[in-house]
């Protein structure tokens, strides 16, 4: 069994947007082709569909108005560009007489919720060690991981077509139909696999006239990765962020081994278009700012370290360690809150040592007050301060408190984009 | 506190029940809510409150508003176990997004009816989200978000009274 975190319940907010219709399969429907000739990188496709080269965007404005309805297929893997042209679409794409389908993968990433505590959500230094990205994304919800084996589907619409079991319905429709799985879609809008499997989490962001709902399809994903990396080592951690509720998952090639990126974008991509009697797919390069004028801003402000980190709501931590001050065997007790990124308040208390062990760390608490809550700089204040060499013993206790945190990496530091 | 809790205690208590049946037989239940709420001691409160377009509302006491969003926002967001509202010190434009509130799943843009520097963020909704939801229309004091210092008052002439609102939910929404 495996863990995969996903966002809580979801209530009746669609209840003025159009009613859900039944999906119903018209059998043989394969339209004029037009193979695309820059195919050749992407997917050949069993269903044949016309392709168009790409959006129009108004470059002097930097507008872009959808009619009838549209698939993009992104062609980057980068989480950040990826949401970024979410962001893009969002801010100016008009809807009104269209919708979009975007279907997207990433390298491994983890996604957290626009108003999730970061440090709360996931193994924030092993991912970073491993090279695996962390972004927060712009809707609500729980955290996800992402891998090549995951497919994710953004339903772009005008705020008053915002449907999300209509979309959820489709996929499940079109898994049903061509794997006959046996899939449901939840209350809390999670799609479920024999009524306890989840495959899909959800989570959307509303806007004044426009919307998206985007959900993940765990097809082939590497659960050993998700589970350890969805697992906060951080103890005594107290926030009112919203937190991730846990489900248990699975990969829908277990079922049925011919279900890969392939076939799946396939298979959502016929249904869409079964639903909406419009054929039209468009390879897309999020990253091509001539595109997309201003897209590679909206990418860089995703990746900053203010958006991931600094926007996790306040939060307070409770650490505590033995260790050997002097010969004597003292108890360290430290209470940090954390605002915007930074050490707002730290506290510590030590007990069973001498009194010139209390003074140090009275200056401790003064250099970290202000600093931000991050391993380099709060090693850095304490090196500056040359705690290592007054006192390495009382150095080594406050390290232990903070469980190996403080170790400097600078492999770490290259994956975060810094704005000072 | 005891004033908080009679507040949530009122506004469960006049509303919670019987809308609850309406809600369920009606599908303009938001519609049929508010008109009884008329006939509530907060009529007279609510003449004074002006709305935008996209659902906030704004009552204005000197150069200060204090803004909110309405009974029917929040009716369609469901639960909300997240606000965020723009903080103190932020200049804020008219229609300008500033801020969301969370339910679940879903982020919600908020959006300033007015323009003007935010001076206070309400802390206790902050706190406790799920009070919006509570919403004690009946005595005419539903949740506020923010307040703040209006910079263009005349702006408040462009929003719409209790009246122009019923009809703009009834007509477009």
């Amino acid at each position: 069994m495996w863990f995969n975190q996903v966002a809580s319940c979801f209530s009746a907010l669609c209840a003025n947007a159009f009613k859900l219709t039944t999906m119903s399969k018209v059998v043989g429907v394969v339209k004029t082709i037009c193979d695309p000739k820059h195919n050749s990188r992407n997917i050949v496709f069993q269903q044949q569909y016309y392709f168009s080269t790409m959006p129009t965007v108004k470059k002097d404005t930097a507008t872009f108005t959808q009619t009838g309805h549209g698939v993009y297929i992104l062609t980057t893997k980068n989480i950040y560009y990826n949401l970024a042209l979410e962001d893009w679409l969002y801010k100016n794409g008009n809807f009104d007489n269209g919708e979009l389908l975007l279907l997207w993968r990433n390298q491994p990433c983890i996604v957290i919720g626009r108003h999730q505590n970061v440090w709360a959500e996931c193994n924030i230094l092993d991912a970073l060690r491993q090279g695996v990205d962390i972004a927060r994304r712009r809707s609500g919800g729980g955290t996800v991981y992402h891998d090549l084996g995951n497919l994710n589907c953004t339903f772009f619409t005008s705020r008053k077509r915002y449907n999300r079991k209509h979309n959820l319905e489709v996929i499940a429709q079109a898994l049903r139909d061509k794997w006959k799985l046996n899939l449901s879609v939840s209350k809390r809008d999670d799609m479920l696999l024999d009524d306890n499997f989840k495959i899909s989490g959800t989570a959307a962001k509303l806007g004044q006239n426009t919307a998206y709902h985007h959900c993940t399809l765990l097809f082939d994903v590497h659960v050993d990765q998700l589970c350890t990396l969805l697992h906060s080592p951080m103890k005594g951690l107290e926030s009112r962020a919203t937190e991730s509720t846990r489900s248990f998952v699975k990969n829908l090639c277990e079922v049925n081994n011919t279900i890969n990126y392939t076939s799946l974008v396939d298979c959502v991509i016929s249904e869409y278009f079964l639903a909406h009697h419009k054929h039209e797919v468009t390879y897309v390069d999020p990253t091509l700012e001539e595109q997309f004028p201003g897209i590679g801003k909206l990418q860089d402000d995703l990746r900053c370290w203010d958006w991931i980190y600094g926007h996790s709501p306040a939060f307070s931590l409770r650490y505590s360690a033995n260790g050997s001050l002097g010969g004597i065997t003292s108890h360290l007790m430290m209470h940090i809150t954390v605002e915007k990124g930074h050490i707002e308040n730290i506290d510590m208390e030590l007990a069973g040592c001498d009194d010139s062990y209390k003074e140090l760390l009275a200056e401790v608490c003064e250099t970290l007050i202000g600093c931000r809550f991050w391993p380099m700089h709060i090693t850095i204040a304490l090196i500056s301060m040359q705690l290592h060499l007054n006192s390495p013993e009382l150095w080594a206790l406050i390290n232990k408190c903070f469980s190996g945190f403080l170790e400097p990496n600078c492999h770490i530091e290259q994956n975060i984009k810094e704005t000072m | 506190m005891a004033m908080l809790a009679r507040r949530v205690l009122c506004g469960k208590t006049l509303a919670t029940n019987c809308f609850k049946t309406l809600r369920a037989t009606t599908s303009n239940a938001h519609i049929v809510r508010q008109q009884i709420r008329c006939f509530s001691r907060g009529t007279t409160l609510l003449a004074d409150r002006k709305y935008s377009e996209k659902h906030e509302w704004v009552v204005i006491d000197g150069k200060i508003a204090t803004v909110g969003i309405s009974e029917f926002a929040q009716d369609q967001l469901g639960d909300i176990v997240y606000a965020q509202p723009p903080e103190a010190e932020t200049d804020v434009a008219q229609d300008e997004e500033v801020g969301a509130l969370e339910s679940v799943k879903a982020a919600s843009e908020l959006y300033s009816p007015m323009t003007g520097v935010v001076t206070e963020a309400n802390k206790e909704v902050i706190a406790n989200p799920a009070l919006i939801n509570t919403a004690p229309y009946e005595e005419g004091k539903p949740w506020w978000l923010w307040k703040m210092e209006v910079s263009k008052p005349e702006e408040l002439d462009g929003l719409m009274d209790e009246k122009a609102y019923k009809k703009y939910l009834r007509d477009s929404v």
